[in-house]
């Protein structure tokens, strides 16, 4: 197998052979040391490469691992982070000159949870600054580019995560997502991307962008990956005052079942009526809705609150919050920001009290809205955005305050939200689609991404970049 | 709060990033003047240049619209989703 080859593994079939002592992690970390070498001054997925680190922590893996220690699927496994995630000892500059030199002294939970596990950290990754502002040209490092046509956008804000899934610079990453951050980029890139129920995996040591709104999650190339993921990232954690502590399935059991009976609603109006979605969209949709009834599921349309009013409830939640978090560096120190996150903040000062608690009120009532389908239906669908990836160039400042995000809705409400790929547009860029569960069934959502990525043949070819 | 499309949707132009503009939350027109806009953010502490102000002032009817939406007709008892739960507190 060519050190190309082994970068395009999925951890299910790494795992067995790392196990077995058929592949060293130091030979497959060097393969993705080596990728990375070649491709990021291309991709600019990653913005910091642990190089040294990643090759002590293979190093570990092989010696535990010899010596009959295996701790499991993700032993041995390089991963890499968005630049979001702390990392004792190692920059987290959420890729703001604000933070160029922050060095964390603690892990975050997650970051902990993965070198627990076994994982190998291979690096930093690129995010919009501070989550919200890309993607930009005048931050430390310049944005991410989509490995299926390196022309066009990642989406964001966990650009660098997109990226380096697609691009098998790492076999796993991690992103956040707060309006979309981790579905976007599935969504453009091609892969799998897992926005947890709200709580169940741990934001403590993670850059904050809104309080409320904020998920960490993981992207992946399969939804089985996704799953071995979640069984090292879910769970409580009582340092983060939003964690649940709840009882925790074995996530990456619950992707053989079968859907048959399952009642599925589709949420067409998001993305044809609210929004009117380009061609490769509604048709990978009509496809997908074909394919569920040919499992064996029943598919309804269903009706939910205008896509425009859970964008405006997450928007202005998100920028309250936001803003406080910035105030007192913006009034102090606005040069450092970029200039679109800068302006962005700006335009937050505005917001009132009044408008927060209002948008809070909004929230239960479309909570309420989400959940009272999930009296008959298990499962919801709909579009994970609007068009494939657009050209990467400079966009307007605020093209985001009045174009809502298909994925938003489920940071209103918490549900859990996974975006896997759904078909190609005719230039051979990727779609993707939503399956939205009730809280804390993340388990049965990976279970009904997995049986529609068995029945699609999505997960065939890789992007092609060099 | 059903959805109405008549309401909500405008065309897409075609092609690139212009197919990413939806622009379904059109607003209504500035309710401060520019010279009102700029002593607000005096006020916060926030001083940006001219055309950044200009830009921001362009964009105020977007912000607008979204406060807008968020100000429905609460009955008294419907309270926020952040209502402070003890238990989750300790």
């Amino acid at each position: 197998m060519s050190a190309d080859e082994l970068c395009h593994l999925t951890i299910g079939d790494a795992a067995p052979l790392l196990h077995d002592g058929r592949l060293s992690p130091v030979e497959l970390t060097e393969a993705f040391l080596a990728r990375i070498e070649r491709l990021n001054p291309t991709l600019h997925a990653y913005v910091l490469v642990t190089a040294e680190r990643a090759r002590a922590d293979a190093e570990r893996a092989e010696a535990e691992i010899k010596a009959g220690h295996y701790r499991g699927p993700l032993h041995g496994i390089p991963i890499a982070l968005k630049d979001l995630y702390d990392t004792a000892g190692f920059p987290t500059t959420a890729c703001s000159h604000v933070h160029v030199n922050r060095v964390p002294t603690e892990d975050a939970e997650t970051t902990a949870r993965l070198a627990a596990a076994g994982a190998v950290l291979l690096g930093k990754l690129t995010t919009h600054e501070f989550a919200f502002g890309g993607p930009s040209w005048d931050l430390p490092t310049p944005p991410a580019r989509n490995p299926w046509n390196t022309e066009h956008f990642t989406g964001g804000s966990s650009s660098g995560s997109g990226s380096a899934t697609a691009a098998g610079l790492a076999m796993a990453t991690l992103g956040s997502d707060t309006a979309g951050s981790i579905r976007m980029p599935a969504f453009f890139c091609g892969v799998t991307g897992l926005k947890p129920t709200y709580g169940l995996v741990s934001r403590r040591g993670v850059t904050p962008l809104a309080y409320s709104l904020d998920h960490c999650g993981p992207l992946t190339w399969t939804v089985a990956d996704c799953a071995l993921m979640m069984n090292v990232l879910a769970g409580h954690d009582p340092r983060d005052p939003a964690s649940a502590d709840v009882a925790l399935p074995d996530y990456a059991a619950a992707l053989d079942g079968d859907i048959a009976g399952k009642r599925i609603g589709l949420i067409r109006h998001f993305y044809d009526g609210d929004t009117d979605a380009a061609e490769p969209v509604k048709t990978a949709m009509a496809a997908a809705t074909a394919t569920f009834e040919d499992l064996g599921a029943t598919v309804e349309e269903v009706t939910l609150p205008a896509l425009q009013d859970f964008h405006a409830c997450n928007f202005v939640i998100m920028l309250a919050e936001a803003y406080a978090i910035h105030q007192k560096s913006l009034r102090e120190t606005p040069e450092l920001y970029g200039e679109i996150l800068r302006d962005r903040m700006m335009m937050a000062s505005l917001l009132s009290g009044l408008d927060y608690v209002q948008a809070l009120r909004m929230r239960t009532r479309l909570k309420a809205a989400v959940d009272a389908l999930f009296t008959r239906h298990d499962f919801l669908i709909t579009a994970g955005g609007w068009a494939p990836a657009p050209r990467l160039q400079t966009m307007p400042k605020f093209y985001v305050f009045e174009n809502p995000l298909i994925t938003s809705p489920f940071n209103v409400s918490g549900h859990p939200a996974i975006c896997v790929c759904n078909g190609f547009s005719p230039e051979g860029l990727p779609v993707g689609m939503q399956i939205v569960g009730r809280p804390f069934d993340d388990a049965g959502v990976l279970g009904i991404a997995a049986a529609y990525e068995r029945a699609t043949p999505y997960r065939e070819a890789r992007p092609t970049v060099d | 709060m059903a959805s109405d499309p008549r309401r909500n949707r405008r065309a897409l132009t075609q092609g690139g990033l212009e197919k990413q503009m939806v622009n379904t939350m059109p607003g209504k027109g500035n309710d401060m003047t520019i010279e009102e806009f700029r002593r607000r953010l005096a006020a916060e502490g926030l001083k940006p240049d001219e055309a950044a102000l200009k830009e921001m002032y362009d964009a105020l009817p977007m912000l607008q619209a979204m406060r807008a939406r968020v100000h429905g007709d609460y009955d008294m008892a419907e309270e926020p989703a952040s209502t402070f739960n003890a238990r989750l507190g300790l």
